[in-house]
C-alpha cells in the first residue's frame, strides 16, 4: 500500500476516539480501512431492513386505501338510506330498500373486518390492527422511525351496529363512517410520509455504500499513490468552480442563514 | 429529555424556521421536540465556505434546515466524490458523517464535519497554503 495519508492531530484524535490510536500514517491507513469495511457492513444491514420494511409499508398503504374504499361504500349506503328516510313517510314507503341498505352496510363491515385481518397475514406487523412498525436507522437500533398503526376494524373505529329504523340512527351510522374515514386517512398519510422518509434515507444509504466501496478499493489498492497533501491543492482549485455561478443553498435556507448573520 | 441551551446576551439561535435573538441578559432555554437548532456560533455563511470541506459543512447545514434535505444530496455527493477521491483519509469522516445523516442526526454530522475541516486545515498548513487565499 503506497497511500500517503496525512496523519493530522485531528485525524489522530478521531481515530483514538473510535478505539485505535495509530503510531504512523501507514497504521492510520489500516485503521481507516477497517472502519470503512465495518461501516459498509452496517450500511448493508440497514439497507436490507429498509427493503423489508418498505415492502410492509407499501402493502399497508394499499390495504389502508382499500379500507377507505370500503368505508366509502358503507357511507354510500347510509346516504342512500338517509335520502329515502328523509322523504315524507319514507321509512314506511321504502322499508325494503332501506333494509337492503342496512344489509349491504353490514356486509361491508364484515368485509372490512376480513380485510384488516388479512392485511397482517404473512407479515410481522399489522399496522391496520394498531400495531407499531419500528424501522432502524442504525445497527444498534438507537435511532428508529416508529410507524404507529391504527385499529381499522369496525370495532376499533367505533362504528356501531347498523340501525336503519329511524332517520336519527341512520345519521349516526353516517357519522360513524365519516369518523372512520378520517382515521383511515390519517393512517394513510402517516404511512405515506414514512415511506417518503425511508425512500430518501435508502437512496442516501445506497449512494453512501457506493462511496464506501470506492474508498475501500482505493485504500486497499497496492497501486494507489495519491498523497493527501499533494491532492488537496488541485482539489481546492477545482472546488472554486463548484458554486461559482450559483449559490449552494436554496432560497429558503439562504433566507434563514441570512437572518443569523452577525450584525 | 429537553435540550438545555445557555444564550449569551444578544446571541441569536435558530429553532425550526424561527430565529430568536436574546435580550441583554443571559438566558437558559429548555427545548423539547425534534426540530433543527443552530446557534449563531455554529452557523457557516456561504461566503465563508471557501474550502472543499467548509462547503461540505455548509451543505450539511442546509440539509439540516431544509424541509426536504434530498434536494441537497446531489451537490453533497458531488463534493464528497471530489474530496474523497483526492484525499483518501477523508473517507473516515464521510463514513461517520453519512451514518449520522442516515440516522437523521444532522447536529452530530455537523460536529464530524468540523473535525473534517480541522483535518483539512492541518493538511493545508503543512502544505504552506494560506486558507484565506488558497490560490
Amino acid at each position: 500500500m503506497t497511500n500517503q495519508i496525512f496523519l493530522s492531530s485531528t485525524l489522530e484524535k478521531t481515530l483514538s476516539r473510535i478505539g485505535e490510536a495509530p503510531s504512523s500514517a501507514a497504521g492510520a491507513d489500516k485503521i481507516i480501512l477497517a472502519h470503512i469495511k465495518s461501516s459498509r457492513r452496517d450500511c448493508l444491514k440497514i439497507l436490507s431492513g429498509f427493503e423489508n420494511n418498505l415492502d410492509l409499508l407499501e402493502h399497508s398503504l394499499t390495504e389502508t386505501q382499500n379500507v377507505i374504499a370500503l368505508l366509502e361504500e358503507a357511507g354510500g349506503q347510509t346516504i342512500r338510506a338517509r335520502n329515502m328516510a328523509e322523504e315524507k313517510d319514507g321509512l314506511e314507503k321504502y322499508r325494503d330498500k332501506i333494509s337492503e341498505c342496512a344489509e349491504w352496510y353490514q356486509r361491508t363491515l364484515s368485509r372490512l373486518r376480513e380485510l384488516v385481518s388479512r392485511a397482517g397475514e404473512s407479515k410481522d406487523v399489522n399496522l391496520l390492527k394498531g400495531e407499531t412498525l419500528s424501522i432502524r436507522f442504525d445497527v444498534a437500533g438507537k435511532s428508529c422511525l416508529d410507524t404507529l398503526g391504527l385499529d381499522l376494524t369496525p370495532e376499533g373505529l367505533g362504528i356501531r351496529d347498523p340501525d336503519f329504523t329511524s332517520l336519527h340512527s341512520i345519521q349516526n351510522s353516517r357519522i360513524d363512517i365519516a369518523n372512520g374515514i378520517d382515521l383511515a386517512v390519517t393512517l394513510k398519510n402517516m404511512i405515506s410520509s414514512d415511506i417518503a422518509t425511508i425512500k430518501t434515507r435508502r437512496e442516501f444509504c445506497e449512494i453512501t455504500m457506493s462511496y464506501l466501496t470506492q474508498a475501500q478499493d482505493h485504500l486497499s489498492s497496492p497501486t494507489a499513490s495519491a498523497s493527501d497533501q499533494a491532492a488537496l491543492l488541485p482539489l481546492i482549485e477545482a472546488c472554486q468552480d463548484f458554486n461559482a455561478e450559483e449559490s449552494m443553498a436554496f432560497e429558503t435556507q439562504s433566507v434563514q442563514l441570512e437572518t443569523l448573520k452577525i450584525q | 429529555m429537553a435540550l438545555i441551551i445557555d444564550l449569551k446576551p444578544e446571541e441569536k439561535i435558530l429553532i425550526g424556521s424561527a430565529v430568536l435573538t436574546n435580550d441583554k441578559q443571559r438566558t437558559r432555554l429548555h427545548i423539547s421536540g425534534d426540530t433543527p437548532i443552530l446557534r449563531e456560533k455554529d452557523v457557516m455563511q456561504e461566503d465563508d465556505a471557501v474550502t472543499p470541506c467548509k462547503k461540505v459543512y455548509f451543505l450539511i447545514q442546509c440539509m439540516y434546515l431544509a424541509r426536504n434535505p434530498r434536494e441537497y444530496h446531489p451537490k453533497y455527493f458531488e463534493l464528497l466524490r471530489m474530496i474523497q477521491s483526492a484525499v483518501p483519509s477523508t473517507a473516515l469522516y464521510f463514513a461517520r458523517i453519512n451514518s449520522n445523516i442516515v440516522e437523521g442526526h444532522y447536529y452530530k454530522a455537523l460536529r464530524e464535519a468540523r473535525d473534517l475541516i480541522s483535518h483539512e486545515e492541518e493538511i493545508l498548513a503543512a502544505s504552506g497554503v494560506d486558507i484565506s487565499n488558497p490560490q
